[in-house]
């Protein structure tokens, strides 16, 4: 609960309609899209930078949390009040306030829905390639916060990239502008990748420069049937050393496969243990003989089905297999949160084989989708007959990142670290790193207000008990 | 303890849909789709949230609060969440139960009961009912030139100043027809008409007579058929919904053939909404799966009969007027039938029809929802007005008459003067003589 004091100031600042503290809507502020649930004392839902900033003074002095929050379709709690406080909304501020087609930039307010962004800038030619599963619901800002990939990671690269500058709130207050819309920029420290990923426990990212390029003409999709997981496996490498990069390359396990299978009804061959999913794009003149070289590249490797789409619903279709997934998964018992860890490309057959016998000596099934272009494997957990505790799952989830880690991979790629991996985060950064890390948050946030509990490894217990 | 025992004791609609509520996985992708969400931008009106929230009532984390209650209130029945969720979750259900539960906490009040479990299981009552509405309006309200509307004569409360009212007809749509004797032969398809074209618009009626006539079918109409029970069920008002399914079920049994509607909300509760309200071992059960097994909204059907060929005969359309569709959600979501009346839209204008952008986007109107939610509803309503625009279109074609209503309201208020039609009435009036 807030005190009077407070919540008289946080209404004068946001207005009557900027605030919110029923118990409805501190209920509906206090999951993400884990399965945590932290209650907030209350809700404010910014429209300008200048309420952002009154908003942190504000918390600064009643040293109050203060949660950033887009969407709230994360996967590692980053918009939960894990301290209690303030979620700030950011969806009000949606507004994409400039496309500038001579020099291919947009400049947007931070609740913008990704998917939104790439129709609108998609209608005049120009291409916004970062396409997080989420993005027909996620929003801009919080695709910023936390980095997101997506499928076309593999040629475009990922939400940084494309990142050229941002206006941001400071801990303290402060309005900062960081970077610019020039293509080459060296002046003073690139302050702009900081913020990018940093999980909105740096600053409140309250409009952005975003970089477009050009829309590709045509786009074809291919999704390939493999008898074997070692012969899928096989088959990525040929193709990036035929000099195509495709600008997505998905796979998808036995598990997967069977669970998407049942779902969907696509009548994939019986004997299929793995699955492609490959998009490639570029000027339609160039595709079909690219096309073809991967269809070649594929039965080569031992393809037992090749289907080809160049048609949007008929890629629509192939598609659909892909983002079928998370919902088909649901035919199985699964535990913990599903993870998401990252290893150099040529490493990911090894890291399947890993996993199942981790799982075998854990009684769990490893499920493996992902992105094999990228390296960027989601792995879901289930139990299979008999139940398995918690903490084994813990275990289990361990091992596969410690083998992960020693394969010189990340334990996070896209989803970010928040409050669910935190723990984890020593796996991949050596102590004097994540010192200098935390003297950085300490400097810009001496107060720990914002967005506190996220990213680094936990010190004390939280404050706010789950609910 | 007795708290829990007091909860055994009624059926609790929350309980039965424990189920549902675990398949969300609070990914969030119900939440752009919403309308009412777009609008307000409050999770609480989201799907998610209302499942949340939902979830909180049946873990004693929230009571049935006024806030929870405007929570549930504050839903068209779109069914655009239901679509977009890849958990397959569907939100319809929930709302339906939440808002049976409140009922039975709260109660339904005179008005309502008056309505609900006086007014619309009764044929006469009803018939006299809107006799005498009809003739209230004449008093209340002058003529619309160019509309089949109507404009207050002087202020009333609860409607908007330039409120677009329909006229209700003094003699139902079922008056009107002759009925003809029912012969079994596989040329008879059983039209159930609806309140709205029995009482509102009884030219859609004429008009899918007509169309089915012409492509060789029998059209009977069982004389006893009631509201078909949708206006109670938005307000959670399970026992008026069955009693009132009971009589259709028992008046459309009694006829072979394909029941024909041409009311979105109508074929969407004869084909899915019946057979959910009786467990499986109730006789009724059976006979609503019939029903459902046999009935077709009307484009559908002379789509799946290949009526296009048979209405090849058709005369050729205004070459002046522009055409697009709208897509009523119990129709495009609630039935899958979206591709049927394009194409027979298309088969009589040609490059005459624009496909309007969101097409399939509630227009707002949501049964009662534009009465109880005005504000949402008119902002909703002006965003689908505006895409009408874009496509210059003079003649706006539904198959629902509740969104007609709505649109007609929206034009109105807009001061564009496009016309609202059923996709049945364009084709029929393209019918050659």
């Amino acid at each position: 609960m807030l005190n009077s004091e407070l919540k008289k100031s946080l209404i004068s600042i946001f207005g009557p309609n900027g605030f919110a503290d029923s118990k409805e809507d501190c209920l509906t502020y206090s999951y993400d899209a884990t399965s945590l649930n932290y209650l907030p004392d209350a809700i404010v839902f910014a429209e300008t930078a200048e309420q952002v900033s009154a908003l942190m003074k504000l918390a600064d002095r009643h040293k109050v949390p203060i949660i950033p929050r887009g969407a709230g379709s994360g996967y590692t709690g980053g918009s939960l009040a894990v301290n209690g406080g303030i979620i700030l909304v950011m969806e009000k501020m949606n507004r994409i306030l400039q496309i500038d087609q001579d020099d291919m930039f947009v400049i947007v307010e931070p609740g913008v829905i990704t998917g939104q962004l790439h129709a609108a800038v998609e209608k005049l030619g120009l291409f916004y390639p970062p396409d997080p599963a989420s993005m027909e619901f996620a929003t801009i800002g919080g695709n910023i916060a936390e980095n997101a990939g997506g499928m076309r990671a593999v040629k475009y690269g990922v939400t940084r990239n494309y990142v050229m500058g941002l206006e941001v709130v400071l801990p303290n207050g402060e309005i900062i502008q960081t970077g610019s819309r020039c293509i080459k920029d060296v002046v003073g420290y690139d302050l702009t990748n900081l913020f990018v990923g940093s999980e909105g426990t740096l600053g409140t990212i309250t409009r952005a420069i975003l970089k477009l390029i050009p829309l590709p003409e045509a786009f074809a999709t291919a999704a390939v049937s493999f008898p074997t997981l070692s012969s899928a496996a096989k088959a990525v490498p040929e193709i990036m050393r035929q000099k195509i990069i495709p600008s997505t390359l998905e796979f998808m396990d036995k598990h997967c496969i069977t669970a998407v299978d049942r779902y969907l009804k696509v009548g994939l061959p019986q004997e299929t243990e793995a699955f492609l999913l490959i998009e490639v794009d570029g000027f339609s003149s160039e595709l079909p003989p690219v096309l073809d070289k991967i269809t070649a590249m594929c039965k080569s490797c031992g393809a037992i089905d090749i289907k080809v789409a160049t048609e949007v619903n008929d890629r629509a279709r192939l598609w659909k297999i892909r983002r079928s997934i998370t919902a088909a998964l649901t035919c199985y018992t699964l535990k913990g949160d599903g993870e998401d860890m990252v290893v150099p490309r040529s490493c990911i057959p090894d890291i399947i084989e890993e996993g199942e016998r981790i799982g075998d000596r854990y009684n769990l099934l490893m499920i493996n989708y992902g992105h094999a272009g990228d390296g960027n494997i989601h792995v879901s957990l289930a139990e299979k007959e008999i139940p398995v505790s918690d903490d084994q799952v813990e275990l289990a989830i361990m091992e596969l990142l410690t083998a992960a880690v020693g394969m010189n991979g990340r334990i996070a790629a896209e989803h970010g670290i928040g409050c669910l991996k935190r723990n984890k985060v020593p796996l991949n950064i050596d102590p004097p790193t994540l010192k200098l890390m935390k003297q950085m948050k300490d400097m810009m946030d001496p107060n720990g207000i914002l967005n506190p509990g996220k990213v680094f490894p936990q010190e004390t217990n939280a404050s706010n008990t789950e609910v | 303890m007795t708290e829990t025992s007091k909860k055994r004791s009624n059926p609790s609609y929350l309980l039965n849909i424990n189920l549902e509520l675990d398949k969300c996985a609070k990914c969030g992708a119900c939440r752009t789709v919403c309308p009412i969400y777009e609008e307000l931008k409050l999770e609480k009106i989201s799907a998610r949230g209302k499942i949340a929230l939902t979830q909180a009532v049946l873990s004693n984390n929230l009571d049935l609060t006024n806030g929870y209650q405007d929570a549930i209130d504050n839903c068209l029945q779109c069914l655009a969440c239901t679509e977009s969720c890849g958990s397959g979750v569907q939100l319809n259900r929930i709302i339906v139960a939440a808002r049976a539960e409140m009922l039975q906490k709260k109660g339904l009040s005179l008005f309502k009961r008056l309505i609900l479990r006086g007014l619309l299981p009764s044929k006469n009552l009803m018939d006299w009912f809107v006799k005498g509405s009809s003739l209230g309006q004449i008093f209340l309200f002058k003529k619309l030139p160019k509309s089949s509307g109507l404009r207050k004569r002087f202020p009333l409360p609860f409607l908007a100043k330039d409120q677009y009212v329909p006229k209700l007809v003094f003699t139902p749509f079922l008056k009107r027809v002759k009925s003809k004797t029912s012969r079994p032969s596989h040329s008879q398809v059983v039209f159930f008409t609806g309140c709205l074209i029995n009482y509102v618009y009884p030219s859609i009626g004429e008009s899918v007579i007509r169309v089915l006539e012409a492509i060789g079918k029998t059209v009977i109409f069982p004389q006893e058929q009631v509201c078909c029970g949708t206006p109670a069920k938005s307000q959670g008002d399970m026992t008026s919904v069955k009693r009132l399914a009971k009589i259709n079920i028992e008046q459309l049994s009694k006829f072979e053939g394909m029941i024909i509607t041409a009311c979105a909300s109508g074929g969407l509760m004869l084909k899915h909404g019946y057979s959910e309200l009786f467990e499986t071992k109730d006789p009724y059960h059976e006979k609503a799966l019939n029903i459902s097994s046999r009935t077709r909204d009307v484009s559908e059907y002379i789509v799946e009969k290949n009526g296009i060929a048979h209405l090849s005969k058709l005369k050729k359309s205004d070459p002046s007027q522009i055409i697009t569709y709208h897509d009523p959600c119990h129709l495009c979501r609630g039935q899958q039938v979206e591709e049927q009346p394009r194409q027979l839209l298309k088969g009589l204008f040609g490059d005459q029809y624009v496909e309007m952008e969101q097409a399939n986007r509630c227009c707002g109107s949501g049964g009662t929802y534009g009465l109880t939610h005005p504000e949402v509803s008119q902002s909703i309503l002006q965003g689908k007005v505006e895409e009408i625009e874009k496509t210059s279109a003079n003649l706006v074609i539904t198959g629902c008459p509740g969104c007609m209503i709505q649109l007609k309201d929206g034009i109105q208020k807009s001061k564009t003067s496009q016309s609202v039609k059923h996709t049945m009435e364009v084709i029929s009036q393209n019918l050659k003589v």
